[in-house]
C-alpha cells in the first residue's frame, strides 16, 4: 500500500514540474535558514556550558552608583574585591582567580610587539581546565617569570620550534622582565568568554602602580571569577556584599556600599544574558533569530498549503476516481500525507546540501565556527521533526480538503469544486507571507537607516583625518612624547597635534564628581579629560563662552592637590556640563567657582557640546584640565593621504622610541567599529528578509500560475468578449493585490511598534515618524513583487489564443 | 459578408498532422441563417473558430467585409471580433464566478461603454430573452436551457452582426433545445447573421441554408426552400 502511495507521491512530484520546484525550493530554502540558524544559536548559547564545575562558576561584574542614572553593570571590577571576598566568606568560597588583562611590549630579539596577555592568580587552574599541550601548566603559576602560552601565541612566535624555555620579555608599566615559556596549552574553545593567549602569574608589587592596574576600588581592572564550594549558595554571597563593601572600601565620605555594587553571575550564563545596560542580550538575538527561523519555514510551507489546495482541483479527478475504486477517505489522507512529507523530506535533503556548500561562507559572515557534523545526533533528530510537522502541517489541511469531495460531483460537474473556506484560507495564508515580508524589509530599513543616522551625525567635532597615535605614556616613549608632538606638528601634512587623556571611541572614560558646591550630595558624576592648549583646535570644537586654555598661561595649569591641601585649578566644561551644573547659559559660567569634592575650580572657558564618548552613549557632562603632557594619546588633524600621514608619524615614533611598539588608529575608523554589532546584525536581518522575500514570491508565482490555469477558461470567455492582454494581466495583477494591501495594513503597525522599541536602546536615534517612509516603501516593494511575479504568469497565459482555453472542456 | 476561398486548416502537434479543413470555399451572406452539419471531428467547430477569428487558417484566404483577415494577428482581429461576431457554446462558457447580469456585462466590458449605459442595455437584453427575474443569480443556480439563454443575450447585447453557435443545444433536452432555435430564429428576423452548427436535423431546418462538412471538405450545400 505505502508502495502505491510512494509510488503515486513520486509520479505526482514529477508530472507538476513548477509546482514540486516551488513546493521544494522554497521549503529548501527555508529549512537552509532555519537549520544555519539553529547551529548558529546552539553554538552562542553553548558559551562556557563545558567547564567542569559550570553550576558552581560564577563572574563577577560591578556598578558604580554615583554616575548617571541608569547604571551600567561593567564586566570588569576592582583587584582588590577577591581578598575581600576571601576573608569574608571563607565557607562558601571553593576558589577565585583574577584575570588582568594588559597589553605588554612583548620583545623576542629583534621582534617587537604589543599583545595582549592575561595575569591570573593560581586558582585560575582550580576554576578551568586547560588542555596542555606541553610542559608543565602549574609551573607557569610557580614563579613570577614564567610564562604558559596558548597554541596560536606559540605558533605565531616560534612557528614549528619548540617554544618550552623560550624566554620573552615583557614590558608593562612598571613591570620589564623576562618570562620564559613553560607550558603549551590548547587555544580555548571558541564558544568561550575566556580569552587567554598567554597567562603568567598574578604580579601584585609591579602592579601597584599606577593603582588602577589592580587597587583602586573604583576601577575596572580585572575580570573576577568565583567557584563556590558545592552546596554553597550563591545568594549568602549576595547578601553579604554590601556589608563587605562597607567593610572594604574606603571612601573620602559614605559607606562603600552606596557607591559601588557588586553582582555574581553564573558563568554559563553570562555570554548569554549579560548586558551592560538595556543593550540587547546575546539571548534576545537568538530568539529574534528563532522567530526569523520559524517564520522562513512556515512561509515555505505555506507555499506548500496553497499550491496543494490551489492545485486540488486538478487532483479531484484522481481522488474521485480512487473513490470510486473503493478508497476510503482515511487512505486518501494518508496517501495526501505521503506526499506532503515526501515532498518536504526531499526539500529537508535539498536544505542540508545547501547547507553545506555555503556553511564556510555563512560562518565567516556569522563570525561563527559553524559545521554540520553528520554524528550530530540532535541535529538529525530536529531535522526529522521538522519533516514530519512541517509535512505533517502542510499535507494536512490539502490532504482533508481534497479527500472529502463527493466523487459523483466532481466526476459529473464541471464547476469548480473550491469551497469558500479553502479560498479564504489561500488568501488568510498569502496575506500572512506578505506581512511578514513587509515587517522583516522595514526592519532592516529602520535598523540600517539608525546605522547610517548615529555613523553620520554630527558629532560636534571633525572626525575626518584625525589619526591617534594610542599610548604614549608607554615604554621609552613615555618621557618623549611632549617631543614627539612638537615634531609631528612640524610635519608637513599635519594640520595640529594635541594629547590628551582620552580619545574618541578608545573606550576610556575616567569620571569624577562635580558639582556647584563643595557638598557631596549635590555633585554628579561627570567626564574629565587632560588636554593641551590644542585639544580643541585639533578636534575642531569651538567654544561656547569664554576661552581656550593658554600655553603661555602657566596659571592654566593644572597643578596636583589633596583634600586635605586644595588648590584652585583652572577648568574648562562642555555646554552640557555647565547646564548640569546649573549655569543658564555658557556665558554665566565663566569665571564662576565649582567644585571637585571639595576642590574648587575656575571655570576659563565653555566648548560646545561634542561626542568623544561611545557614539552609542548620551551626551557626557566633561571637565576638561590643562596639563602640556600628561596625554596618554596624541590626536592629528591632517591633510592628504593617510597613509602618508601614518608612515611620517612612524618614523618619527621610531627615531624617539624604536623599541615601544607604534599604535594608531582613524577615528572615523574607531567610530566605525562602535557600530560593527549594528551593521552585523543588519547584514543578518538584509539576507533573512530577502530570503523571506523570495520564497514568499515563488509561492505568490505558484499561486498565480495555478490561479490563471484555473481561471484559463474564464479568460478565454473574456478574450473572446474582447478583453486585451493588458484587461487581462490588470485583472489577475489586481486580484493579487489584495493580500498585498492587507498585508500592510497588518505589518505597518506591528513593524511600527516593534522598531520604535528597538530604537529606544539609542539614546541618538531617527525620528519615529521616518518609519512611516521605511513602511511605505517596504509596502511598495511587497507590491512590486507580487506584481512582477503575477503579471509575467499573467502574460504569458493572456497571451495564448482564447480558443485553446475553450475547446477542451 | 464574408467569403473563404481555398482554406484550409492543419493542425500540427509532435506526432501526428490533423487536416481539420481542406480547401473549403464557401460565402455568407448577410441576414443568412447557416447550418453547418457533420460526423464528429470532421471540422465545424474548426471552420467556426476560423469565421469567428478565433484562429487562424493555415493556407488560403478568408474576407470578411472584403478585408483579407487571413493572417492578422491576434490583436487585430479581437479588434474585428468583439465589434461583428457573438458565439454562443454548447457549455455555455458562461462564468462561475460572476451573477447572470455581470455576464452579460461582460460583453460590453471590453468596449468602452459607460456604465450606466451598460446596464441598460443587459437589463434591456434579459427582459428579451426572459431571464430579468434571473439577473442576481449565478450560473449555477440555473437550469441548462435559462443558462444558455443568458449565453445567447451575452451573444447579443453588443448589437453584434454575426452569432455564431457551435452546437447550442448539444447539452440542452429538446424543450429547452426548440426554446433557444425559436431566439435565433427572432434574432435573424430582424437580421442578424447566424452560422450554427448542429447535430440535429430539426434543428438544421430553422436554417435558408446547410452546408454538410466531410473530413474537412465541404460535400453539399442544400438550400431550404423558402
Ligand atoms: N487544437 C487542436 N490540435 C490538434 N488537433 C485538433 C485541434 N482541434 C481540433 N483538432 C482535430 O481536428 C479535427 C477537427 O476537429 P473539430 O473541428 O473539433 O471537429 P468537430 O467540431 O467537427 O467535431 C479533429 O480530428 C480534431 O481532433
Ligand atoms: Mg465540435
Amino acid at each position: 500500500m505505502l508502495a502505491n502511495y510512494l509510488r503515486s507521491a513520486i509520479r505526482n512530484i514529477a508530472k507538476e514540474r513548477l509546482y514540486s520546484a516551488i513546493n521544494i525550493g522554497g521549503l529548501a530554502v527555508g529549512l537552509m535558514a532555519a537549520f544555519l540558524i539553529l547551529l548558529f544559536v546552539r553554538f552562542e548559547l553553548s558559551y562556557d556550558k563545558e567547564w567542569a564545575n559550570a553550576d558552581r562558576l560564577y563572574r563577577m561584574d560591578t556598578s558604580f552608583l554615583t554616575g548617571p542614572e541608569p547604571k551600567a553593570r561593567l564586566r570588569r571590577l576592582s583587584g582588590q574585591l577577591q581578598a575581600a571576598m576571601l576573608s569574608t566568606f571563607p565557607e562558601e568560597i571553593e576558589a577565585a582567580a583574577r584575570l588582568r588583562a594588559l597589553e605588554p611590549t612583548i620583545r623576542d630579539g629583534d621582534k617587537v610587539t604589543d599583545e595582549l596577555v592575561q595575569w591570573a592568580d593560581a586558582d585560575l587552574l582550580k576554576i578551568f581546565q586547560f588542555r596542555v599541550l606541553k610542559g608543565d601548566m602549574k609551573a607557569a603559576f610557580g614563579d613570577k617569570s614564567s610564562l604558559a602560552v596558548s597554541r596560536t601565541f606559540a605558533e605565531n612566535h616560534f612557528g614549528d620550534a619548540d617554544p618550552l624555555g623560550r624566554v620573552l620579555n615583557l614590558k608593562v608599566y612598571n613591570l620589564d622582565r623576562d618570562y620564559r615559556i613553560v607550558a603549551v596549552y590548547e587555544d580555548l574553545p571558541r564558544n568561550s568568554e575566556l580569552d587567554i593567549p598567554a597567562v603568567a602569574l598574578m604580579d601584585e608589587e609591579a602592579f601597584a602602580e599606577p593603582h588602577w592596574l589592580l587597587r583602586n576600588w573604583g576601577s575596572t581592572s580585572v575580570e573576577q571569577y568565583v567557584l563556590l564550594k558545592s552546596g554553597a549558595s550563591w545568594s549568602t554571597i549576595q547578601a553579604g556584599m554590601p556589608g563587605l563593601l562597607d567593610k572594604f572600601v574606603e571612601t573620602r565620605s559614605g559607606k562603600g556600599s552606596s557607591f559601588l555594587a557588586m553582582n555574581g553571575m553564573k558563568f554559563s550564563d553570562y555570554h548569554a544574558h549579560f548586558v551592560t545596560l538595556d543593550e540587547m542580550s546575546v539571548m534576545a538575538k537568538m530568539q529574534i533569530l528563532i522567530a526569523i527561523a520559524v517564520v522562513l519555514v512556515l512561509v515555505g510551507a505555506i507555499n506548500f498549503v496553497n499550491l496543494a489546495t490551489a492545485q486540488a482541483i486538478r487532483r479531484t479527478r484522481e481522488v474521485a476516481l480512487r473513490k470510486v475504486l473503493g478508497a476510503g477517505r482515511p487512505q486518501l489522507i494518508v496517501q495526501f500525507l505521503t506526499e506532503s512529507i515526501l515532498i518536504t523530506l526531499i526539500a529537508a535533503m535539498l536544505a542540508v546540501v545547501l547547507l553545506e556548500f555555503s556553511l564556510p561562507a555563512f560562518a565567516e559572515f556569522l563570525d561563527a565556527p559553524l559545521e554540520l557534523s553528520y554524528d550530530d545526533g540532535v541535529f538529525w533528530a530536529s531535522l526529522i521533526a521538522t519533516v514530519l510537522v512541517v509535512g505533517g502541517l502542510a499535507g494536512f489541511y490539502p490532504a482533508f480538503a481534497i479527500s472529502g469531495s463527493r466523487p459523483g460531483r466532481i466526476l459529473m460537474a464541471n464547476k469548480s469544486a473550491e469551497s469558500r473556506g479553502t479560498i479564504i484560507l489561500r488568501q488568510v495564508l498569502v496575506t500572512f507571507q506578505f506581512a511578514v515580508s513587509v515587517i522583516l524589509i522595514v526592519s532592516t530599513i529602520i535598523i540600517y537607516g539608525q546605522t547610517w543616522f548615529v555613523t553620520n551625525m554630527d558629532p560636534g567635532y571633525d572626525r575626518n583625518n584625525l589619526l591617534v597615535v594610542q599610548g604614549v605614556d608607554r615604554g621609552d616613549m613615555k618621557d618623549k612624547r611632549a617631543t614627539l608632538r612638537d615634531k609631528v606638528r612640524k610635519l608637513s601634512m599635519v594640520r595640529a597635534a594635541s594629547m590628551s587623556s582620552e580619545t574618541p571611541s578608545d573606550g576610556n572614560n575616567s569620571g569624577g564628581n562635580f558639582g556647584p558646591t563643595p557638598v557631596r550630595d549635590e555633585q554628579i558624576n561627570m567626564g574629565e579629560i587632560w588636554i593641551d592648549d590644542a585639544f580643541f583646535d585639533t578636534y575642531r570644537i569651538e567654544m561656547a563662552a569664554g576661552r581656550n586654555f593658554s600655553g603661555t598661561n602657566e596659571a592654566d595649569e593644572f597643578q596636583d592637590n589633596t583634600d586635605e591641601n586644595p588648590v584652585e585649578n583652572r577648568v574648562m566644561l562642555n555646554a552640557f556640563a555647565a547646564e548640569q551644573m546649573g549655569f543658564a547659559s555658557p556665558d554665566a559660567a565663566i569665571g564662576a567657582l565649582v567644585y571637585n569634592g571639595t576642590r574648587p575650580l575656575r571655570i576659563v572657558g565653555v566648548a560646545k557640546n561634542a561626542r568623544l564618548q561611545d557614539i552609542n552613549d548620551p551626551q557626557r557632562a566633561e571637565v576638561y584640565y590643562f596639563t602640556r603632557d600628561r596625554g596618554y594619546n596624541l590626536t592629528v588633524r591632517f591633510g592628504g593621504s593617510p597613509t602618508e600621514v601614518v608612515e611620517a608619524v612612524r618614523s618619527v615614533w621610531m627615531e624617539l622610541a624604536p623599541f615601544t611598539p607604534f599604535v594608531f588608529t582613524f577615528v572615523d575608523d574607531a567610530v566605525a567599529e562602535e557600530f560593527e554589532e549594528e551593521v552585523q546584525m543588519s547584514r543578518i536581518l538584509t539576507f533573512f528578509s530577502g530570503l523571506a522575500v523570495l520564497i514568499a514570491s515563488m509561492g505568490l508565482y505558484g499561486l498565480a500560475a495555478v490561479s490563471a490555469e484555473r481561471r484559463t477558461k474564464e479568460i478565454g470567455i473574456r478574450k473572446v468578449l474582447g478583453a486585451r492582454v493588458r484587461d487581462i494581466v490588470m485583472m489577475m495583477v489586481w486580484q493579487f493585490s489584495r493580500p498585498v494591501i492587507v498585508a500592510n495594513l497588518i505589518a505597518w503597525p506591528v513593524a511600527f511598534f516593534t522598531m520604535s522599541s528597538w530604537l529606544e536602546q539609542y539614546p541618538n536615534r531617527i525620528d519615529s515618524w521616518l518609519m512611516l517612509p521605511a513602511c511605505m516603501a517596504a509596502g511598495l516593494a511587497a507590491f512590486l513583487i507580487a506584481w512582477a511575479t503575477v503579471a509575467g504568469r499573467a502574460y504569458l497565459v493572456a497571451r495564448a489564443k482564447p480558443i485553446n482555453a475553450l475547446r477542451y472542456e | 459578408m464574408l467569403k473563404m476561398h481555398n482554406l484550409s486548416k492543419i493542425y500540427r502537434t509532435d506526432e501526428v498532422e490533423t487536416i481539420a479543413l481542406n480547401n473549403v470555399n464557401i460565402e455568407i451572406n448577410s441576414g443568412e441563417f447557416v447550418a453547418i452539419m457533420g460526423p464528429s471531428g470532421c471540422g465545424k467547430s474548426t471552420l467556426l473558430n476560423i469565421i469567428g477569428m478565433l484562429d487562424n487558417p493555415s493556407e488560403g484566404d478568408y474576407l470578411f467585409f472584403d478585408e483579407n483577415v487571413a493572417r492578422y494577428s491576434e490583436a487585430k482581429l479581437a479588434n474585428i471580433r468583439k465589434r461583428h461576431i457573438g458565439f454562443i457554446f454548447q457549455s455555455f462558457n458562461l462564468i462561475d464566478e460572476l451573477t447572470v447580469a455581470e455576464n452579460i456585462e461582460l460583453a460590453l466590458l471590453y468596449h468602452d461603454i459607460a456604465a450606466s449605459e451598460r446596464r441598460d442595455r443587459v437589463a434591456a437584453v434579459m427582459d428579451k430573452v426572459g431571464i430579468a427575474h434571473r439577473a442576481k443569480h449565478m450560473p449555477s443556480q440555473l437550469s441548462g436551457g435559462q443558462q444558455q439563454r443568458v449565453a445567447v443575450a451575452r451573444a447579443v447585447v453588443g448589437n453584434q452582426s454575426m452569432i455564431l453557435a457551435d452546437e447550442p443545444t448539444g447539452n440542452l433536452d429538446s424543450a429547452h433545445g426548440q426554446e433557444v432555435m425559436e431566439m435565433l430564429q427572432g434574432l435573424n428576423e430582424e437580421g442578424t447573421t447566424i452560422v450554427m452548427v448542429t447535430h440535429s436535423p430539426a434543428h438544421a431546418d430553422y436554417a435558408r441554408r446547410t452546408i454538410n462538412l466531410f473530413d474537412g471538405q465541404v460535400v453539399t450545400e442544400n438550400l431550404r426552400a423558402a
